[in-house]
């Protein structure tokens, strides 16, 4: 319930909300109601009931209607401000900020300068005492002094949870908020001759996809929630623009690789998956590696421990493919026993004879795995070659009959 | 590396050749670019001829022979040891050539094992699911007009799987989604039948079984779930009825 006023200010909000929406007595039942079930003060209650009314906020707080402003204006408006931005500059040696936009009401809009604003967001809805008029390049505007006074009276679109989905999106809509995965497709474009960056997205919702063009900000993939964007019609296609008066809220960050394709993509990291391996390479198999860290040596020295007495193994490179991607992973010593056995890993060792550790490997080709793959991507080479992404499988282990009877049972359920 | 996928011979059949950005590959009617595929199907025959050793796979009522030549890398004498009607997954190339004005196609098998019965179950059903997320993937694009391949590209996760279908609306060749739908739908049907026939076939053959026999019959080809919920449909489809309290008859 709104904080006791005496009755006669309360008597005096009524006459107002009459005189602002044409004397509608249903606003004054709604005023009431409202007034009973709200914390926010009277004239705020106010202020919704004449906007849900389609009245003029500006005779509500006795303000000049904006239609009628001239250069000679000096007095108070009442408005919703939109098209917000934002300069700073310096004077005096001190720091100032300073506020353009659009101020809008019933009658008309007009372009406004405020000076120092206090914490203003698109669509807000703002009372101004002692603004003056001002006339610029030939058109009206209005503009803030020192001693203007601004109060915040409604937050407009970023203060406002209410979220529309992809599919209900059109181009009447002025601003609005969204949620969605949004996906990065191309960064920080260079537009008009450099002055502003374009960052593209595309944003999925259950419903839908829309493109989102995100102007002089920095865009995050993942679940996003956009406050603030505002639809735009380009060559046919909706799309929604976002610039630095929206507010993005990242729910969740886009997630880790989750298959080969964006392991490869992303270039780092792990993956599980299950997939299969289609097949064996085993050429030069048989390499020296550091006994202190296990990296590959040359010249039969390790670079960091040239002391460290180098130690031969074996290592296969084999082709996984999960359904998203095909690549080429190594299978280091300490694996290749796992999947084939010690006794012969050793004897290819000894004899320096590959051929035994083929014939094991390639019968397990086209068998379904548990891969815990990692990769990391080299670094260019000395050479210009551009630098690649490597993989290594470091665990595997092949599907038993219980891991196919619990993958048709999900697989089935999936279908269900 | 796009990946060897897995496809049903529908759409391997209905395939074409395409050069995307002077890559020769295939493009199946839902937009998949595929040089290498994995497929499984049931073994008709395998032979020579001249000096060409070839195995002839039937999938679907489609026949398709893969040859063992440049592409195989196993020992191509492994062929003589498939059984007749068994089944396999084979990874092979699908290749096309001009001869004689006209398109010459072959499938070179790259390696094939033969499958049990589980794993004949679990590769239908991971290929049922690479086609209904293809079909999602590709009623999501249609849906949401995107043309570019990088709009495509966001909605479909891969590049691979957006390039298909970016050639295929840039083309105007389309999607004849309601045809692959059907054949989503006429597979669901066949997996669900073939676990029923096999049910139906085991008590016919010992005459009354009790749910646990049947499981410990069929238990190394398929989950005990499924057998029980298949034990049920057909008895609420009047095709076998409890003889006695858990004893299961054919209904003559």
């Amino acid at each position: 319930m709104g904080a006791a006023l005496p009755d006669e200010i309360i008597e005096e909000i009524k006459s107002k909300i009459l005189k602002a929406t044409n004397n509608d007595q249903n606003a004054i039942v709604e005023f009431d109601k409202r007034l009973l079930e709200s914390s926010e003060p009277p004239i705020i209650v106010a202020l919704n009931v004449v906007e849900d009314f389609q009245g003029d906020i500006s005779v509500l707080f006795e303000g000049e209607k904006i239609s009628s402003i001239t250069k000679e204006f000096e007095g108070n408006v009442v408005g919703k401000i939109t098209n917000i931005s934002y300069k700073e500059f310096e004077r005096n040696g001190k720091k100032h900020k300073m506020l353009t936009g659009i101020m809008r009401d019933k009658s008309g809009s007009i372009p406004i300068t405020i000076f120092d604003p206090p914490k203003i967001g698109e669509g807000d809805i703002i009372l101004i005492k002692n603004v003056v008029g001002d006339e610029f390049n030939g058109k009206i505007r209005l503009k803030t002094r020192n001693n203007s006074e601004i109060t915040p009276l409604k937050r407009g679109v970023e203060g406002q949870l209410e979220l529309v989905t992809i599919s209900k999106i059109n181009p009447d809509m002025k601003f609005l908020s969204v949620e969605g995965e949004l996906r990065i497709i191309e960064k920080d474009r260079p537009v008009k001759g450099e002055q502003s960056r374009l960052t593209v997205g595309i944003l999925t919702d259950s419903t839908g996809t829309i493109q989102v063009r995100a102007w002089d900000i920095d865009l995050e993939e993942g679940l996003v929630r956009i406050y603030g964007a505002y639809p735009r019609v380009y060559n046919n296609k909706l799309y929604l623009n976002v610039n630095k008066n929206s507010k993005i809220e990242v729910l969740r960050k886009a997630g880790k690789p989750e298959n080969l394709y964006q392991l490869a993509e992303v270039g780092n990291g792990e993956v599980e998956v299950s997939g299969r391996i289609l097949g064996f390479i085993t050429k030069n198999p048989f390499v020296d590696v550091c006994s202190e860290c296990g990296r590959v040596v040359r010249d039969g020295k390790c670079s960091i421990h040239p002391e460290a007495k180098p130690t031969r193994i074996i290592r296969v490179t084999a082709i996984i493919d999960d359904g998203s991607s095909s690549q080429y992973a190594t299978i280091y010593q300490s694996i290749l026993i796992g999947l084939i056995g010690e006794e012969v890993v050793k004897s290819s060792l000894a004899s320096l004879d590959i051929s035994l550790v083929r014939d094991r490997v390639n019968e397990l080709a086209l068998n379904e795995f548990k891969l815990k793959v990692t990769a990391f991507r080299s670094s260019r080479s000395q050479s210009g070659e551009e630098s690649r992404t490597n993989m290594e499988i470091v665990e595997l282990e092949k599907f038993t009959e219980e891991d196919f009877k619990s993958s048709i049972e999900k697989l089935r359920g999936e279908f269900a | 590396m796009r990946p060897a996928y897995l496809i049903t011979g529908v759409e391997l059949r209905d395939s074409n050749p395409v050069n995307f950005n002077g890559e020769n590959l295939n493009i199946s009617g839902l937009g998949l670019l595929f040089k290498k595929f994995l497929m499984v199907g049931q073994v008709q025959n395998r032979m020579e001829e001249n000096d060409r050793k070839i195995i002839k796979i039937i999938d679907q009522n489609n026949e398709f022979y893969f040859i063992i030549g440049q592409y195989f890398t196993g020992n191509p004498e492994k062929i003589w040891d498939l059984q007749i009607n068994s089944y396999v997954l084979i990874s092979a190339t699908l290749t096309f050539r001009e001869k004689n004005s006209s398109q010459e196609r072959n499938i070179y098998a790259e390696n094939f094992r033969e499958i049990s019965d589980l794993e004949l179950q679990f590769y239908r059903l991971l290929g049922m699911k690479f086609l209904q997320d293809r079909l999602n993937v590709v009623k999501k694009v249609i849906s949401s007009g995107a043309k570019e391949l990088n709009e495509i590209s966001a909605l479909t996760k891969s590049n691979y799987l957006a390039e298909g279908i970016y050639y295929r609306i840039n083309q105007n060749l389309g999607f004849d989604v309601s045809r692959y739908e059907a054949l989503l739908d006429s597979l669901k049907l066949s997996s669900e039948r073939s676990t029923k026939d096999k049910i139906l076939d085991l008590i016919k053959s010992r005459g009354e079984m009790s749910m646990d026999e049947i499981i410990a019959s069929l238990g190394n080809s398929m989950t005990s779930k499924e057998i029980e919920e298949s034990v049920y449909d057909l008895l609420n489809s009047g095709e076998i009825y409890e003889s006695k309290e858990h004893k299961y008859k054919y209904v003559i």
